[in-house]
Protein backbone atom coordinates (compact mmCIF):
# COMPACT_ATOMS: atom_id res chain seq x y z
CA UNK A 1 0.00 0.00 0.00
CA UNK A 2 2.34 2.53 0.79
CA UNK A 3 4.63 1.22 -2.02
CA UNK A 4 1.49 2.32 -3.99
CA UNK A 5 1.43 5.70 -3.58
CA UNK A 6 4.92 6.05 -3.81
CA UNK A 7 4.95 4.74 -7.04
CA UNK A 8 3.78 7.92 -9.05
CA UNK A 9 6.47 10.12 -7.36
CA UNK A 10 9.36 7.71 -8.33
CA UNK A 11 7.61 7.59 -11.89
CA UNK A 12 8.16 11.43 -12.08
CA UNK A 13 11.76 11.60 -10.03
CA UNK A 14 13.97 11.18 -12.71
CA UNK A 15 12.41 13.71 -15.53
CA UNK A 16 11.94 16.19 -12.46
CA UNK A 17 14.90 15.94 -11.06
CA UNK A 18 16.74 16.32 -14.45
CA UNK A 19 14.82 19.44 -14.83
CA UNK A 20 15.41 20.84 -11.71
CA UNK A 21 18.84 20.46 -11.57
CA UNK A 22 19.21 21.93 -14.94
CA UNK A 23 16.76 24.46 -15.81
CA UNK A 24 15.31 25.92 -12.38
CA UNK A 25 18.35 26.05 -10.17
CA UNK A 26 20.59 27.59 -12.86
CA UNK A 27 17.45 29.97 -13.28
CA UNK A 28 17.49 30.92 -9.55
CA UNK A 29 20.82 31.18 -9.57
CA UNK A 30 21.12 33.81 -12.63
CA UNK A 31 18.88 36.23 -10.56
CA UNK A 32 21.33 35.46 -7.43
CA UNK A 33 24.35 35.93 -9.84
CA UNK A 34 23.18 39.54 -11.29
CA UNK A 35 23.63 40.91 -7.80
CA UNK A 36 27.25 40.27 -7.98
CA UNK A 37 30.38 41.50 -9.77
CA UNK A 38 32.77 39.04 -11.04
CA UNK A 39 34.31 37.15 -13.69
CA UNK A 40 35.93 34.40 -14.86
CA UNK A 41 39.33 35.33 -14.25
CA UNK A 42 38.64 37.60 -11.26
CA UNK A 43 36.47 34.55 -9.26
CA UNK A 44 36.08 37.02 -5.96
CA UNK A 45 32.47 37.70 -6.14
CA UNK A 46 31.73 41.67 -5.20
CA UNK A 47 28.43 42.22 -3.98
CA UNK A 48 26.77 45.32 -5.57
CA UNK A 49 23.19 45.13 -5.24
CA UNK A 50 20.90 46.12 -7.83
CA UNK A 51 24.41 48.17 -9.71
CA UNK A 52 24.23 45.69 -12.53
CA UNK A 53 20.71 46.58 -13.56
CA UNK A 54 21.37 50.58 -12.93
CA UNK A 55 24.12 50.05 -15.28
CA UNK A 56 22.10 48.64 -17.56
CA UNK A 57 19.75 51.37 -18.11
CA UNK A 58 22.72 53.57 -19.12
CA UNK A 59 24.34 51.41 -21.11
CA UNK A 60 23.62 52.39 -24.75
CA UNK A 61 24.17 49.02 -26.08
CA UNK A 62 21.89 47.68 -23.79
CA UNK A 63 19.07 50.15 -24.80
CA UNK A 64 19.65 49.38 -28.55
CA UNK A 65 19.44 45.84 -27.96
CA UNK A 66 15.75 46.34 -26.12
CA UNK A 67 14.73 48.63 -29.19
CA UNK A 68 16.20 45.91 -31.48
CA UNK A 69 14.46 43.24 -30.16
CA UNK A 70 11.26 45.28 -30.01
CA UNK A 71 11.90 45.84 -33.93
CA UNK A 72 11.81 42.12 -34.15
CA UNK A 73 8.72 41.91 -32.71
CA UNK A 74 6.53 44.11 -34.47
CA UNK A 75 8.24 43.90 -37.60
CA UNK A 76 7.79 39.76 -37.49
CA UNK A 77 4.13 40.28 -36.51
CA UNK A 78 3.49 42.67 -39.48
CA UNK A 79 5.64 40.80 -41.40
CA UNK A 80 4.85 37.22 -41.10
CA UNK A 81 1.35 37.16 -39.67
CA UNK A 82 -0.54 38.67 -42.90
CA UNK A 83 1.76 36.81 -45.41
CA UNK A 84 1.04 33.11 -43.37
CA UNK A 85 -2.43 34.08 -43.83
CA UNK A 86 -2.51 34.81 -47.18
CA UNK A 87 -0.55 31.82 -48.43
CA UNK A 88 -3.11 29.69 -45.86
CA UNK A 89 -6.04 30.68 -48.06
CA UNK A 90 -4.14 30.46 -51.12
CA UNK A 91 -2.36 27.56 -51.35
CA UNK A 92 -4.11 25.60 -48.24
CA UNK A 93 -6.20 23.34 -49.94
CA UNK A 94 -5.86 19.19 -49.85
CA UNK A 95 -4.44 19.16 -53.68
CA UNK A 96 -1.15 17.88 -55.00
CA UNK A 97 0.52 21.11 -55.98
CA UNK A 98 -0.78 23.44 -52.92
CA UNK A 99 0.83 20.66 -50.66
CA UNK A 100 3.43 20.47 -52.48
CA UNK A 101 3.93 24.58 -52.07
CA UNK A 102 3.34 24.25 -48.69
CA UNK A 103 5.95 21.63 -48.43
CA UNK A 104 8.59 24.36 -50.55
CA UNK A 105 7.42 27.39 -48.13
CA UNK A 106 8.13 25.18 -44.56
CA UNK A 107 11.43 23.93 -45.96
CA UNK A 108 13.35 26.99 -44.82
CA UNK A 109 12.33 26.41 -41.49
CA UNK A 110 13.95 22.51 -41.36
CA UNK A 111 17.35 23.79 -43.15
CA UNK A 112 19.36 24.40 -39.94
CA UNK A 113 19.67 27.81 -38.86
CA UNK A 114 23.44 28.47 -39.14
CA UNK A 115 22.77 27.67 -43.03
CA UNK A 116 20.00 29.69 -43.22
CA UNK A 117 22.24 32.72 -41.83
CA UNK A 118 25.20 31.90 -43.79
CA UNK A 119 23.17 31.36 -47.50
CA UNK A 120 21.80 35.20 -47.07
CA UNK A 121 25.35 36.68 -45.60
CA UNK A 122 26.42 35.91 -48.78
CA UNK A 123 23.22 37.01 -50.68
CA UNK A 124 24.06 39.76 -49.07
CA UNK A 125 27.50 40.19 -49.98
CA UNK A 126 28.15 43.64 -51.47
CA UNK A 127 30.37 42.96 -54.10
CA UNK A 128 29.16 39.20 -55.28
CA UNK A 129 26.17 38.64 -53.40
CA UNK A 130 22.81 37.88 -55.24
CA UNK A 131 20.85 40.46 -54.30
CA UNK A 132 22.69 43.53 -55.69
CA UNK A 133 23.45 41.54 -58.69
CA UNK A 134 19.60 41.85 -59.55
CA UNK A 135 19.25 45.23 -58.17
CA UNK A 136 22.23 46.80 -60.08
CA UNK A 137 20.61 45.48 -63.39
CA UNK A 138 17.65 47.68 -62.63
CA UNK A 139 19.53 50.43 -60.80
CA UNK A 140 23.38 50.47 -60.93
CA UNK A 141 23.43 52.70 -57.66
CA UNK A 142 22.74 49.34 -55.82
CA UNK A 143 26.34 48.37 -56.70
CA UNK A 144 28.24 47.21 -53.78
CA UNK A 145 25.68 48.06 -50.74
CA UNK A 146 26.61 46.24 -47.93
CA UNK A 147 22.88 45.39 -46.77
CA UNK A 148 24.63 43.72 -43.02
CA UNK A 149 27.12 47.07 -43.05
CA UNK A 150 26.57 50.50 -44.41
CA UNK A 151 24.51 52.12 -43.30
CA UNK A 152 24.81 50.27 -39.48
CA UNK A 153 21.12 50.49 -38.91
CA UNK A 154 20.36 48.74 -42.25
CA UNK A 155 21.81 45.21 -40.78
CA UNK A 156 18.98 44.52 -38.31
CA UNK A 157 16.15 45.06 -40.87
CA UNK A 158 17.68 43.01 -43.21
CA UNK A 159 18.17 39.95 -40.56
CA UNK A 160 14.76 40.35 -39.70
CA UNK A 161 13.55 39.34 -43.44
CA UNK A 162 15.52 36.65 -43.38
CA UNK A 163 14.06 35.70 -40.17
CA UNK A 164 10.88 36.67 -41.54
CA UNK A 165 11.52 34.38 -44.71
CA UNK A 166 12.48 31.08 -42.79
CA UNK A 167 9.45 31.49 -40.04
CA UNK A 168 6.54 32.63 -42.59
CA UNK A 169 6.15 28.82 -43.06
CA UNK A 170 5.73 27.69 -39.59
CA UNK A 171 3.02 30.32 -38.71
CA UNK A 172 1.24 29.53 -42.02
CA UNK A 173 1.07 25.88 -40.87
CA UNK A 174 -0.46 27.05 -37.26
CA UNK A 175 -2.69 29.54 -39.25
CA UNK A 176 -3.61 26.49 -41.55
CA UNK A 177 -4.93 23.99 -38.47
CA UNK A 178 -6.68 26.72 -37.24
CA UNK A 179 -8.52 27.45 -40.48
CA UNK A 180 -9.14 23.99 -40.96
CA UNK A 181 -11.48 23.71 -37.77
CA UNK A 182 -13.68 26.37 -38.59
CA UNK A 183 -16.31 23.76 -39.87
CA UNK A 184 -17.33 24.19 -43.09
CA UNK A 185 -21.24 24.58 -42.61
CA UNK A 186 -20.74 28.20 -41.73
CA UNK A 187 -19.42 29.23 -45.54
CA UNK A 188 -21.89 26.90 -46.82
CA UNK A 189 -24.44 29.32 -44.51
CA UNK A 190 -22.66 32.32 -45.58
CA UNK A 191 -22.96 31.52 -49.65
CA UNK A 192 -26.52 30.41 -48.79
CA UNK A 193 -27.16 34.33 -47.37
CA UNK A 194 -25.41 35.51 -50.45
CA UNK A 195 -22.15 36.00 -49.21
CA UNK A 196 -19.10 36.69 -51.78
CA UNK A 197 -15.48 35.06 -51.13
CA UNK A 198 -14.74 38.56 -49.51
CA UNK A 199 -17.45 38.91 -47.13
CA UNK A 200 -17.42 35.16 -45.97
CA UNK A 201 -14.18 35.69 -45.20
CA UNK A 202 -14.54 39.27 -43.23
CA UNK A 203 -17.89 37.36 -41.45
CA UNK A 204 -16.62 33.91 -41.04
CA UNK A 205 -12.82 33.90 -41.14
CA UNK A 206 -11.67 36.21 -39.42
CA UNK A 207 -13.60 36.26 -36.32
CA UNK A 208 -13.17 32.43 -36.18
CA UNK A 209 -9.14 32.94 -36.48
CA UNK A 210 -9.07 35.84 -33.90
CA UNK A 211 -8.26 33.54 -31.12
CA UNK A 212 -5.24 31.36 -33.24
CA UNK A 213 -4.15 34.85 -34.55
CA UNK A 214 -3.65 36.39 -31.37
CA UNK A 215 -2.03 33.01 -29.99
CA UNK A 216 0.54 33.07 -33.15
CA UNK A 217 1.12 36.77 -32.34
CA UNK A 218 2.38 35.91 -28.99
CA UNK A 219 4.09 32.95 -30.07
CA UNK A 220 6.19 35.26 -32.46
CA UNK A 221 6.41 37.69 -29.39
CA UNK A 222 8.30 34.96 -27.39
CA UNK A 223 10.32 34.06 -30.08
CA UNK A 224 11.30 37.01 -30.84
CA UNK A 225 12.35 37.75 -27.16
CA UNK A 226 14.84 34.76 -27.63
CA UNK A 227 15.82 34.96 -30.72
CA UNK A 228 19.70 34.83 -31.03
CA UNK A 229 21.12 32.27 -34.05
CA UNK A 230 20.26 34.62 -36.98
CA UNK A 231 22.11 38.03 -35.35
CA UNK A 232 25.05 36.13 -34.63
CA UNK A 233 25.97 34.13 -37.80
CA UNK A 234 24.98 37.10 -40.12
CA UNK A 235 26.18 39.94 -37.54
CA UNK A 236 27.58 38.81 -34.50
CA UNK A 237 25.72 42.03 -32.93
CA UNK A 238 27.83 44.39 -35.17
CA UNK A 239 29.04 46.57 -37.01
CA UNK A 240 29.47 48.35 -33.76
CA UNK A 241 26.16 46.59 -31.89
CA UNK A 242 23.91 47.95 -34.39
CA UNK A 243 22.28 44.35 -34.66
CA UNK A 244 22.57 43.81 -30.97
CA UNK A 245 19.45 41.74 -29.65
CA UNK A 246 19.75 40.94 -26.00
CA UNK A 247 20.77 37.14 -26.08
CA UNK A 248 23.65 38.38 -28.34
CA UNK A 249 24.94 41.52 -26.10
CA UNK A 250 24.02 38.90 -22.97
CA UNK A 251 26.59 36.00 -24.54
CA UNK A 252 29.09 38.55 -25.88
CA UNK A 253 29.40 40.33 -22.27
CA UNK A 254 29.41 37.03 -20.56
CA UNK A 255 31.45 35.12 -22.58
CA UNK A 256 33.58 37.25 -24.66
CA UNK A 257 34.48 40.32 -22.19
CA UNK A 258 33.72 38.00 -19.31
CA UNK A 259 31.61 40.30 -17.25
CA UNK A 260 29.83 37.10 -15.61
CA UNK A 261 27.62 39.32 -13.41
CA UNK A 262 26.42 41.91 -15.95
CA UNK A 263 25.54 39.40 -18.06
CA UNK A 264 23.56 37.84 -15.69
CA UNK A 265 21.73 40.76 -15.21
CA UNK A 266 20.57 40.90 -18.81
CA UNK A 267 19.65 37.27 -18.82
CA UNK A 268 17.29 38.07 -15.72
CA UNK A 269 15.14 41.27 -17.87
CA UNK A 270 14.88 38.68 -20.83
CA UNK A 271 13.46 35.84 -18.45
CA UNK A 272 11.50 39.19 -16.75
CA UNK A 273 10.01 39.72 -20.31
CA UNK A 274 9.39 36.38 -21.58
CA UNK A 275 7.73 35.85 -18.17
CA UNK A 276 5.24 38.97 -19.12
CA UNK A 277 4.36 37.78 -22.41
CA UNK A 278 4.20 34.12 -21.10
CA UNK A 279 1.12 35.37 -18.72
CA UNK A 280 -0.14 37.70 -21.23
CA UNK A 281 -0.30 34.27 -23.43
CA UNK A 282 -2.26 31.99 -21.11
CA UNK A 283 -4.59 35.14 -20.41
CA UNK A 284 -5.79 35.27 -23.95
CA UNK A 285 -5.33 31.05 -24.75
CA UNK A 286 -8.07 30.76 -22.89
CA UNK A 287 -8.86 28.91 -19.62
CA UNK A 288 -10.29 25.79 -21.84
CA UNK A 289 -7.12 25.24 -22.80
CA UNK A 290 -5.12 25.58 -19.93
CA UNK A 291 -7.60 23.16 -18.38
CA UNK A 292 -6.39 20.62 -20.67
CA UNK A 293 -2.76 21.15 -19.84
CA UNK B 1 -11.38 35.17 -71.82
CA UNK B 2 -11.05 36.55 -67.95
CA UNK B 3 -11.16 33.34 -66.23
CA UNK B 4 -7.94 32.49 -68.50
CA UNK B 5 -5.97 35.23 -67.20
CA UNK B 6 -7.02 34.26 -63.72
CA UNK B 7 -5.95 31.01 -63.81
CA UNK B 8 -2.72 32.09 -65.95
CA UNK B 9 -1.97 34.54 -63.10
CA UNK B 10 -2.64 31.88 -60.18
CA UNK B 11 -0.08 29.59 -61.56
CA UNK B 12 2.30 32.82 -62.11
CA UNK B 13 1.57 33.63 -58.22
CA UNK B 14 2.50 30.02 -57.63
CA UNK B 15 5.44 29.76 -59.12
CA UNK B 16 6.28 32.96 -57.87
CA UNK B 17 5.57 31.55 -54.02
CA UNK B 18 8.26 28.51 -55.00
CA UNK B 19 10.78 30.61 -56.03
CA UNK B 20 10.71 33.02 -53.41
CA UNK B 21 11.42 30.19 -50.82
CA UNK B 22 13.54 28.26 -53.11
CA UNK B 23 15.52 30.50 -55.27
CA UNK B 24 17.98 31.59 -52.62
CA UNK B 25 19.06 28.14 -51.33
CA UNK B 26 19.58 26.81 -54.39
CA UNK B 27 21.75 30.12 -55.92
CA UNK B 28 23.77 29.60 -52.71
CA UNK B 29 24.25 25.95 -53.71
CA UNK B 30 25.28 26.33 -56.98
CA UNK B 31 28.41 28.74 -55.37
CA UNK B 32 29.50 25.45 -53.87
CA UNK B 33 30.24 24.56 -57.62
CA UNK B 34 31.96 27.17 -58.56
CA UNK B 35 35.62 28.71 -58.66
CA UNK B 36 36.39 31.58 -56.79
CA UNK B 37 36.59 33.84 -59.69
CA UNK B 38 33.42 32.64 -61.08
CA UNK B 39 31.65 33.35 -58.19
CA UNK B 40 33.24 36.91 -57.95
CA UNK B 41 33.10 37.50 -61.55
CA UNK B 42 29.36 35.90 -62.68
CA UNK B 43 27.52 35.90 -59.48
CA UNK B 44 24.46 34.67 -61.36
CA UNK B 45 25.83 32.24 -63.78
CA UNK B 46 25.75 28.30 -64.05
CA UNK B 47 29.28 26.88 -63.01
CA UNK B 48 31.33 26.85 -65.98
CA UNK B 49 32.16 22.84 -64.79
CA UNK B 50 31.46 21.79 -61.39
CA UNK B 51 34.17 23.06 -59.13
CA UNK B 52 34.71 19.54 -56.83
CA UNK B 53 37.88 20.77 -55.11
CA UNK B 54 35.39 22.77 -53.14
CA UNK B 55 34.17 19.83 -51.46
CA UNK B 56 37.44 18.29 -51.21
CA UNK B 57 38.63 20.87 -48.88
CA UNK B 58 35.21 21.29 -46.63
CA UNK B 59 35.11 17.90 -46.18
CA UNK B 60 39.21 17.46 -45.15
CA UNK B 61 38.08 21.15 -42.90
CA UNK B 62 36.18 18.18 -40.60
CA UNK B 63 32.82 18.54 -41.87
CA UNK B 64 31.87 15.25 -41.88
CA UNK B 65 33.08 14.47 -38.63
CA UNK B 66 30.74 17.64 -37.45
CA UNK B 67 28.10 15.47 -39.03
CA UNK B 68 28.80 12.94 -37.16
CA UNK B 69 29.19 14.62 -33.74
CA UNK B 70 25.47 16.00 -34.19
CA UNK B 71 24.09 12.90 -35.16
CA UNK B 72 25.84 10.96 -31.93
CA UNK B 73 24.84 14.05 -29.72
CA UNK B 74 20.99 14.39 -31.27
CA UNK B 75 20.25 10.50 -31.08
CA UNK B 76 21.61 10.45 -27.41
CA UNK B 77 19.60 13.56 -26.52
CA UNK B 78 16.98 12.45 -28.11
CA UNK B 79 16.77 8.85 -26.66
CA UNK B 80 17.87 10.19 -23.09
CA UNK B 81 14.57 12.78 -23.30
CA UNK B 82 12.21 9.68 -24.57
CA UNK B 83 13.37 7.58 -21.60
CA UNK B 84 12.77 10.04 -18.96
CA UNK B 85 9.41 11.77 -20.12
CA UNK B 86 7.76 8.72 -20.85
CA UNK B 87 7.25 7.01 -16.82
CA UNK B 88 6.61 10.92 -16.05
CA UNK B 89 3.81 11.41 -18.61
CA UNK B 90 2.27 8.08 -17.68
CA UNK B 91 2.04 9.50 -14.06
CA UNK B 92 0.82 12.25 -15.33
CA UNK B 93 -1.70 10.77 -17.25
CA UNK B 94 -2.81 7.84 -15.75
CA UNK B 95 -2.21 8.13 -11.63
CA UNK B 96 -3.56 10.41 -9.38
CA UNK B 97 -1.30 11.93 -6.89
CA UNK B 98 -1.42 14.72 -4.05
CA UNK B 99 0.60 17.42 -5.50
CA UNK B 100 0.74 16.10 -9.00
CA UNK B 101 -0.73 19.13 -10.89
CA UNK B 102 1.49 21.76 -8.95
CA UNK B 103 4.94 18.99 -10.57
CA UNK B 104 3.76 19.36 -14.00
CA UNK B 105 3.06 22.90 -14.13
CA UNK B 106 6.54 23.18 -12.53
CA UNK B 107 7.98 20.90 -15.90
CA UNK B 108 5.46 22.92 -18.24
CA UNK B 109 7.54 26.10 -17.26
CA UNK B 110 10.02 25.15 -19.04
CA UNK B 111 8.36 25.58 -22.25
CA UNK B 112 8.97 29.16 -22.93
CA UNK B 113 12.26 29.92 -20.91
CA UNK B 114 14.99 30.93 -23.08
CA UNK B 115 18.37 28.76 -23.10
CA UNK B 116 20.19 32.12 -22.04
CA UNK B 117 18.88 32.10 -18.95
CA UNK B 118 21.10 29.21 -17.38
CA UNK B 119 24.30 29.60 -19.84
CA UNK B 120 26.10 31.98 -17.50
CA UNK B 121 25.57 29.49 -14.04
CA UNK B 122 25.67 26.32 -16.09
CA UNK B 123 29.08 27.34 -17.63
CA UNK B 124 30.85 27.51 -14.04
CA UNK B 125 28.74 24.49 -12.26
CA UNK B 126 28.08 22.13 -14.52
CA UNK B 127 26.50 19.23 -12.30
CA UNK B 128 27.64 16.44 -15.26
CA UNK B 129 31.24 18.02 -15.49
CA UNK B 130 31.41 18.62 -12.00
CA UNK B 131 30.57 14.59 -11.80
CA UNK B 132 33.25 13.53 -14.12
CA UNK B 133 35.89 16.10 -12.51
CA UNK B 134 35.34 14.22 -9.52
CA UNK B 135 35.31 11.14 -10.77
CA UNK B 136 38.18 11.46 -12.52
CA UNK B 137 40.28 11.66 -9.55
CA UNK B 138 42.73 9.13 -9.68
CA UNK B 139 41.21 6.93 -12.53
CA UNK B 140 43.26 6.80 -15.91
CA UNK B 141 39.92 5.76 -17.79
CA UNK B 142 37.76 8.01 -16.74
CA UNK B 143 40.50 11.22 -17.19
CA UNK B 144 40.63 9.93 -20.67
CA UNK B 145 36.64 9.77 -21.23
CA UNK B 146 36.29 13.07 -19.63
CA UNK B 147 38.88 14.80 -22.32
CA UNK B 148 37.61 13.02 -25.22
CA UNK B 149 34.05 13.61 -24.29
CA UNK B 150 33.67 15.69 -21.69
CA UNK B 151 31.90 18.75 -23.94
CA UNK B 152 28.99 16.45 -25.20
CA UNK B 153 28.75 15.37 -20.93
CA UNK B 154 28.42 19.12 -20.19
CA UNK B 155 25.90 20.21 -23.17
CA UNK B 156 23.80 16.78 -22.67
CA UNK B 157 22.50 18.08 -19.51
CA UNK B 158 20.82 21.11 -20.79
CA UNK B 159 19.72 19.39 -23.91
CA UNK B 160 17.96 16.78 -22.09
CA UNK B 161 16.39 19.12 -19.74
CA UNK B 162 15.19 21.74 -22.29
CA UNK B 163 13.60 18.89 -24.56
CA UNK B 164 11.63 17.43 -21.62
CA UNK B 165 8.29 20.15 -20.79
CA UNK B 166 7.40 19.67 -24.56
CA UNK B 167 7.85 16.19 -24.34
CA UNK B 168 6.01 15.01 -21.57
CA UNK B 169 3.38 17.44 -22.73
CA UNK B 170 2.90 15.79 -26.07
CA UNK B 171 2.85 12.18 -24.93
CA UNK B 172 0.77 12.52 -21.63
CA UNK B 173 -1.85 14.35 -24.02
CA UNK B 174 -1.65 10.96 -26.31
CA UNK B 175 -1.66 8.88 -22.85
CA UNK B 176 -5.16 10.54 -21.64
CA UNK B 177 -6.75 9.84 -24.92
CA UNK B 178 -6.09 5.94 -24.79
CA UNK B 179 -9.06 4.18 -23.69
CA UNK B 180 -8.98 2.42 -19.83
CA UNK B 181 -9.86 -1.32 -21.67
CA UNK B 182 -6.23 -1.71 -22.91
CA UNK B 183 -4.25 -1.34 -20.04
CA UNK B 184 -7.41 -2.89 -17.87
CA UNK B 185 -6.03 -6.52 -18.91
CA UNK B 186 -2.56 -5.67 -18.24
CA UNK B 187 -3.62 -4.52 -14.60
CA UNK B 188 -5.88 -7.68 -13.99
CA UNK B 189 -2.62 -9.88 -15.19
CA UNK B 190 -0.70 -7.73 -12.19
CA UNK B 191 1.70 -6.02 -14.38
CA UNK B 192 3.62 -2.91 -12.47
CA UNK B 193 3.17 0.32 -13.83
CA UNK B 194 6.94 0.31 -16.19
CA UNK B 195 5.35 -2.87 -18.23
CA UNK B 196 2.29 -1.37 -18.73
CA UNK B 197 3.91 1.91 -20.22
CA UNK B 198 6.35 -0.72 -22.56
CA UNK B 199 3.81 -2.86 -23.32
CA UNK B 200 0.89 -1.30 -24.04
CA UNK B 201 0.73 2.42 -24.08
CA UNK B 202 4.54 3.02 -25.83
CA UNK B 203 3.39 0.69 -28.54
CA UNK B 204 -0.15 2.51 -28.92
CA UNK B 205 1.61 5.82 -28.56
CA UNK B 206 3.69 5.62 -31.32
CA UNK B 207 3.03 8.43 -33.45
CA UNK B 208 3.01 11.03 -30.58
CA UNK B 209 6.35 9.52 -29.75
CA UNK B 210 7.38 10.62 -33.41
CA UNK B 211 6.39 13.72 -33.15
CA UNK B 212 7.97 14.56 -29.81
CA UNK B 213 11.15 12.90 -31.21
CA UNK B 214 11.42 14.73 -34.15
CA UNK B 215 10.97 18.12 -32.61
CA UNK B 216 13.59 17.85 -30.43
CA UNK B 217 15.99 15.93 -32.91
CA UNK B 218 15.60 19.14 -35.19
CA UNK B 219 15.85 21.65 -32.11
CA UNK B 220 18.90 20.02 -31.20
CA UNK B 221 20.44 19.73 -34.35
CA UNK B 222 20.55 23.06 -34.81
CA UNK B 223 21.11 24.48 -31.40
CA UNK B 224 23.97 26.78 -31.17
CA UNK B 225 24.30 28.83 -28.56
CA UNK B 226 25.00 26.07 -25.53
CA UNK B 227 27.15 24.37 -28.09
CA UNK B 228 29.40 27.78 -28.43
CA UNK B 229 29.33 27.78 -24.23
CA UNK B 230 30.23 24.00 -23.91
CA UNK B 231 32.06 22.57 -26.37
CA UNK B 232 35.42 24.00 -27.09
CA UNK B 233 37.54 20.97 -28.33
CA UNK B 234 37.62 20.13 -31.69
CA UNK B 235 37.10 16.65 -31.90
CA UNK B 236 33.83 17.08 -29.78
CA UNK B 237 31.96 20.32 -31.93
CA UNK B 238 28.82 19.80 -33.49
CA UNK B 239 27.02 21.00 -37.24
CA UNK B 240 26.50 24.27 -36.18
CA UNK B 241 29.71 25.16 -34.14
CA UNK B 242 31.42 23.44 -36.48
CA UNK B 243 30.19 25.29 -39.45
CA UNK B 244 30.88 28.57 -37.61
CA UNK B 245 34.12 27.75 -36.96
CA UNK B 246 34.86 26.40 -40.39
CA UNK B 247 33.32 29.90 -41.74
CA UNK B 248 35.51 31.63 -39.51
CA UNK B 249 38.68 29.77 -41.30
CA UNK B 250 37.30 29.99 -45.19
CA UNK B 251 36.32 33.59 -44.50
CA UNK B 252 36.45 35.12 -48.03
CA UNK B 253 36.31 31.74 -49.40
CA UNK B 254 32.92 31.33 -49.98
CA UNK B 255 32.68 28.33 -52.56
CA UNK B 256 34.26 26.52 -49.59
CA UNK B 257 31.57 27.53 -46.77
CA UNK B 258 28.89 27.11 -49.12
CA UNK B 259 30.54 23.32 -50.01
CA UNK B 260 30.31 23.04 -45.91
CA UNK B 261 26.81 24.28 -45.67
CA UNK B 262 25.43 22.14 -48.36
CA UNK B 263 26.50 19.44 -46.72
CA UNK B 264 24.77 20.27 -43.80
CA UNK B 265 21.60 21.10 -45.24
CA UNK B 266 21.15 18.05 -48.50
CA UNK B 267 21.15 15.27 -46.21
CA UNK B 268 18.33 17.51 -44.02
CA UNK B 269 16.57 18.22 -46.91
CA UNK B 270 16.27 14.83 -48.27
CA UNK B 271 14.84 13.47 -44.46
CA UNK B 272 12.14 16.37 -45.48
CA UNK B 273 10.86 15.66 -48.58
CA UNK B 274 11.06 11.72 -47.41
CA UNK B 275 8.59 12.57 -44.53
CA UNK B 276 7.48 15.79 -44.98
CA UNK B 277 4.22 15.04 -43.01
CA UNK B 278 5.64 13.76 -39.99
CA UNK B 279 8.13 16.30 -39.77
CA UNK B 280 6.01 19.18 -40.43
CA UNK B 281 3.15 17.94 -38.21
CA UNK B 282 6.25 16.75 -35.41
CA UNK B 283 7.53 20.74 -35.84
CA UNK B 284 4.56 22.48 -35.24
CA UNK B 285 3.77 20.29 -32.48
CA UNK B 286 4.85 22.76 -30.30
CA UNK B 287 2.20 25.86 -31.34
CA UNK B 288 -0.96 23.47 -32.66
CA UNK B 289 -1.35 21.66 -29.40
Amino acid sequence: MRQQRLTPYLLIAPAVLFFAIYVLYPIVHTCVLSAYSWSTVNPARVYVGLDNYRNLLQDPYFLLSLKNNLLFVVLSIIGQLPVALLLALLIGSATRTHQFLRTLVFGPFVVPVVAVGLVWTMIYNPSFGALNAILARIDPSFEGRGWLSDPPWLAIYSIIFVSCWRYVGFHMMVLLAGLQAIPDELYEAAKIDGAGNWQAFRSVTLPLMCRVIAMDALLITVGSVKIFDLNWVMTQGGPNHASEVLATYMYTCGFSDDRMGYAAAIATVMLAITFVATVVYVRVSGKEEVGEL
Amino acid sequence: MSRRISSWSVNALMALIALAFVAPVFWSMMSAFKTQSDIRLHPWAWPTRPEWSNFVEAWQGSMGLYLLNSLIVTVIAVAIILVLSAPAAYAFARLRFPGSAVLLGFILSGLLIPVHAVLVPLYHFNPGSLLLQSAAQGSVQVEWFAERFGDWIAVLGPYVAFGLPLTVLLLRAYFISIPNELSDAAVIDGCGHLTILRKVFLPVARPAVATAAIFQASWIWNELVLAMVFINDDRQKTLTVGLMSFQGEHATDWGVVMAGVFMAVVPVLILYFAFQKHIIKGLTAGAVK
